[in-house]
């Protein structure tokens, strides 16, 4: 199997008998033109860097009001991302050093978007169910210790491992730990996504290229570089593929090692993640079966190390995990046989998009397509034999496939982007390969007017303007689709007052001093139910046990023997109300986990479903800040 | 690595777990993230690549990489040996996988690492180009070397004069680094300010049991009280409306609490009013207790 980055012994062997050494990509060495340094990616930086200052400012409006907020988000984030792009796309034969410190200040820079929404704490509900995890390896010194916000956590506890370490290592609070950790992964996956290319395309402007299309993959900015198990686990994946393909390439036990350590680290870390690592490993492996010649069974070797070690700790440790994870499979299944038992006219299916977001993202997929196919079509034309390609090919129709996936369920979205964080990857590599050798979209026309007889052009040397001008656009696109159709939604894109059910936006200090009470009065481990917020609070700052199927003791009118039974049933011990719940609608069209009503509400509760818990005279209400109030219910008997 | 730079290496090491375990709290701070985020996975890397070619990207990855790895597996192995997760224990793991991963080389001299005067004279005829890469150096001499054993590698191409590196990197770097530390500023203090509002909360434990004369202690507390508001009233009344405990509540810089005596087979409501305030600002209801 051919490797650019690396070249085989008689390739170097030749290589070094000429007098003037050749460069990796074929381009004589120019002296004059070499000097050690970063290139221009220092100024194309800082010109990013005043991206990243009008988002804060757009952030700071948006906590306070002020109307031209979200124009200075989205020209801050527009600033943040194209100069690298332009720069990237301008010179193709970029030295390494420019394009990777291009790729690590961007992906610095984004990663300073995401911590600035919520800058002093965390916010959304997963990262609070990791701050927990961690704080229960902080203070008990034992891996593994029940966690009931986030049972399966407990069986992957390499993010808490990782956040336990910095923090006790410097002292720091859980929050500035996770804060580092996930800022060095999502680093270490960006800097192991661009090694990987390198080695898989031969190109600094490659590598770089895929880099910046990965950065517009519709999870990238928030979920794969918040505090969560996954963005521990993605830069193993990443650094397992890419010494893979140095193993393959005849690089030696060494790489085979770090490939199976990687491996191990990322089944430590998250279910998922180690899954998508056994599946990317054996397209590679199957790639490379298909295409080299003699075949090399030993391609099957290391997704069978992976293979065995994710079974291995999957029934020895987090057995767990396998009915956690059929749980939004099922879902999604279910969707689809009511969709085709025509039985679906009940509920919604989809989650709102807005035609603008289907416009914009679609755009962006069809360009990707066409990109897509070029690459295709390019690649089969030229008889190409480079199994990793082939595999990527197979991985982009994997892509495509899953975005299928987005209009199914409420959950559907959700599901598609956590696809999307893996298979991504190789549909960002072969648009970085239609655009850095300026791929044709259709084959130039012959005398004949005919396009399928043309011989396929080698790559061009000289940068087009219509390459530059429409990659950049392209890829600008995909970046506006991916904060449009990302997280957070549109209508939380910006930081600001309380939301119902607006995951971090519905973090607060009344929520938080009523979950600091619960913990501080009642002690740990009271079954307690609430909105998605309340629950989120009281199972991680509160420290209790979260009860998520409340929603029907809120939607009652008046409470009757079935709310008596169901709180029997749920053990529930104690019941948060926020009373905003009854003057906001929720933002993600369900107040509860669970909630019967999801899809379908179109007014707030109530005062009276709100307030009739008041009426009960069996039950306390023991907190009371004005905006939440706890009540004492004495479910668990 | 040169034996120069494992020494410097092993030492950084060293200080860097003094200062986790006895420095003070910013060198403790430098001190852990060297440990967490770099010193084993560069020397991990060191020793496990020293005679293959790894390029500066690579090994720029490898190192946090590594050194992450080596917290999840410590991590496993000291819970796994009965060690309480601290950061003594995590400062050995990954102090000790550097030291020992730095030592290897030494007690395991890398075959072909001795490199004789003829293959240093050969080398350094290439020219910085091929000295440059690992794989052409391994192609020249027709095996693998440690590039540390041969010539240093001068840098690639004439060095940019000072005024012109100072104007085309290090001052727009200094810029991105200035105007990202001002957008961290700002977010964090409006972020602050939007989150800091006074919460003025009444709350009570759960009611003890009730005694033999009927009476049940109720621990009550007012939090968040604002000296603008007061002076705050607590009132206790039964079902019926009245009265049984009326008292001031000082807003001070702690919460007030106190511990009420009121009827037990009585659902009470307990007011938290405001000065000049009518309705309760804030209200708790205890049920009656049962029987």
């Amino acid at each position: 199997m051919a490797d650019t980055g690396t070249a085989g012994p008689a390739t170097m062997s030749a290589a070094a008998a000429r007098p003037a050494v050749a460069r990796p990509s074929g381009t004589p060495a120019r002296p004059g033109r070499r000097w050690a340094g970063l290139g221009d990616a220092p100024l194309v930086l800082a010109v990013s860097s005043l991206g990243v200052l009008l988002v804060a400012l757009g952030y700071a409006g948006g906590r306070d009001g002020s109307p031209g907020a979200s124009p200075a988000y989205w020209a801050g984030q527009v600033l943040v991302f194209t100069p690298v792009v332009v720069r990237l796309l301008a010179r193709r034969a970029a030295r390494p050093a420019e394009s990777f410190a291009l790729v690590v200040g961007l992906a610095v820079n984004q990663y300073l978007l995401k911590w600035m929404y919520s800058p002093d704490q965390f916010r959304f509900p997963d990262e609070l169910q990791h701050w927990r995890a961690t704080t229960i390896v902080r203070e008990t010194g034992r891996l593994f210790q029940p966690d009931p916000a986030l049972p399966p956590a407990v069986h992957f506890p390499g993010l808490a491992e990782m956040g336990a370490a910095v923090g006790q290592l410097t002292g720091l609070s859980v929050y500035a730990a996770g804060i580092l950790v996930a800022g060095v992964a999502h680093l270490a996956f960006v800097g192991a996504l661009y090694a990987a290319a390198l080695r898989a395309g031969g190109s600094p402007a490659i590598a770089g290229v895929t880099c910046v299309t990965y950065a517009t993959a519709l999870h990238y900015l928030f979920f794969n570089s918040m505090y969560l198990y996954q963005t521990a686990a993605l830069p193993f994946l990443m650094l397992a593929v890419w010494a893979t393909r140095r193993w393959r390439a005849g690089g030696g036990p060494p790489f085979a090692a770090v490939a199976v350590l990687a491996a191990a680290v990322t089944t430590v870390c998250h279910h998922v993640t180690a899954f998508a690592l056994v599946a990317t490993l054996t397209l590679l492996a199957a790639a490379e079966l298909a295409t080299a010649r003699p075949r090399r069974w030993s391609a099957l070797a290391m997704p069978g190390a992976a293979l065995a070690i994710v079974v291995a700790w999957i029934g020895l440790a987090a057995q767990d995990v396998v009915g956690y994870l059929a749980a939004p499979v099922g879902q999604v299944a279910q969707t689809v046989e009511l969709m085709l038992s025509d039985q679906h006219r009940s509920a919604p299916l989809a989650a709102s998009v807005t035609l603008w977001q289907v416009a914009i993202q679609g755009a962006g997929l069809l360009g990707l397509f066409a990109l897509y196919l070029a690459v295709g079509r390019d690649m089969r034309r030229r008889g190409d034999r480079d199994a990793w390609r082939w595999a990527a090919v197979a991985g982009g129709f994997v892509f495509f496939a899953g975005n299928g996936v987005r209009f199914l369920g409420r959950n559907g979205p959700e599901i598609a982007g956590r696809l999307s964080t893996f298979t991504y990857v190789p549909i960002c590599f072969l648009a970085a390969v239609a655009l850095v050798r300026a791929v044709p979209l259709l084959p130039a026309p012959d005398a004949s007017g005919r396009r399928r007889r043309r011989p396929a052009p080698g790559p061009r040397r000289t940068p087009a303007a219509g390459r530059l001008v429409g990659g950049t656009a392209l890829i600008t696109l995909l970046m506006v689709g991916a904060r449009t159709g990302g997280w957070p939604p549109v209508r939380s894109i910006l930081p600001g007052p309380y939301l119902a059910a607006g995951f971090e936006r519905s973090v607060d200090a009344y929520g938080v001093g009523a979950a600091g009470w619960e913990r501080t009065t009642l002690g740990p481990d009271h079954r307690v139910g609430g909105d998605v917020t309340a629950v989120t609070l009281a199972s991680t700052y509160g420290r209790q046990d979260p009860v998520r199927e409340v929603g029907p003791l809120f939607y009652a009118t008046d409470w009757g023997l079935a709310d008596d039974e169901l709180v029997g049933r749920l053990r529930l011990e104690y019941l948060v109300v926020d009373r905003r719940l009854s003057a906001l609608l929720p933002a993600d069209q369900a107040y509860f986990e669970n909630d019967p009503q999801a899809g379908r509400i179109t007014h707030p509760l109530t005062a009276g479903q709100i307030g009739k818990f008041d009426t009960l005279t069996d039950v306390d209400r023991l907190y009371d800040n004005g905006v939440v109030r706890v009540y004492r219910l004495g479910g668990g008997g | 690595v040169t034996a120069r730079r494992a020494a410097v290496l092993a030492a950084l090491t060293v200080a860097a777990g003094a200062t986790v375990l006895a420095g003070p709290r910013p060198a403790a701070v430098a001190g852990g993230l060297l440990l967490a985020f770099a010193l084993p996975g560069t020397a991990l890397t060191a020793v496990l690549f020293r005679r293959r070619d790894l390029s500066g990207v690579e090994r720029a990855v490898l190192a946090p990489a590594l050194s992450l790895a080596t917290l999840v597996v410590g991590g496993l192995v000291l819970n796994a040996l009965g060690v309480r997760l601290a950061a003594g224990p995590w400062a050995g793991a990954a102090g000790g996988v550097t030291l020992v991963a730095l030592a290897l080389p030494v007690v395991l001299p890398a075959r072909g690492a001795g490199v004789t005067e003829a293959e240093r004279a050969a080398a350094a005829a290439l020219g910085p180009a091929v000295l440059a890469q690992p794989a052409l150096i391994r192609a020249a001499l027709g095996r693998p070397v440690p590039a540390d054993a041969l010539p240093a590698v001068p840098a690639a191409g004439p060095a940019l004069p000072p005024g012109r590196w100072l104007a085309r990197q290090a001052l727009p770097l200094a810029v991105a680094a200035a105007v990202l530390a001002g957008a961290g500023w700002l977010s964090y203090r409006t972020a602050r300010e939007a989150y800091d509002v006074p919460v003025t909360a009444l709350s009570a434990a759960p009611s003890g049991p009730m005694d033999a004369a009927g009476l049940r202690t109720v621990t009550v507390t007012a939090s968040g009280l604002v000296a603008a508001d007061g002076p705050y009233t607590l009132v206790v009344s039964g079902s019926d409306g009245a009265e049984t405990d009326r008292r001031g509540v000082a807003a001070g810089a702690t919460a007030w609490t106190a511990a009420l005596v009121m009827p037990g087979r009585d659902r009470m409501t307990v007011g938290l009013y405001r000065a000049g305030d009518t309705d309760p600002y804030r209200t708790l209801f205890v049920a009656a207790a049962g029987d």
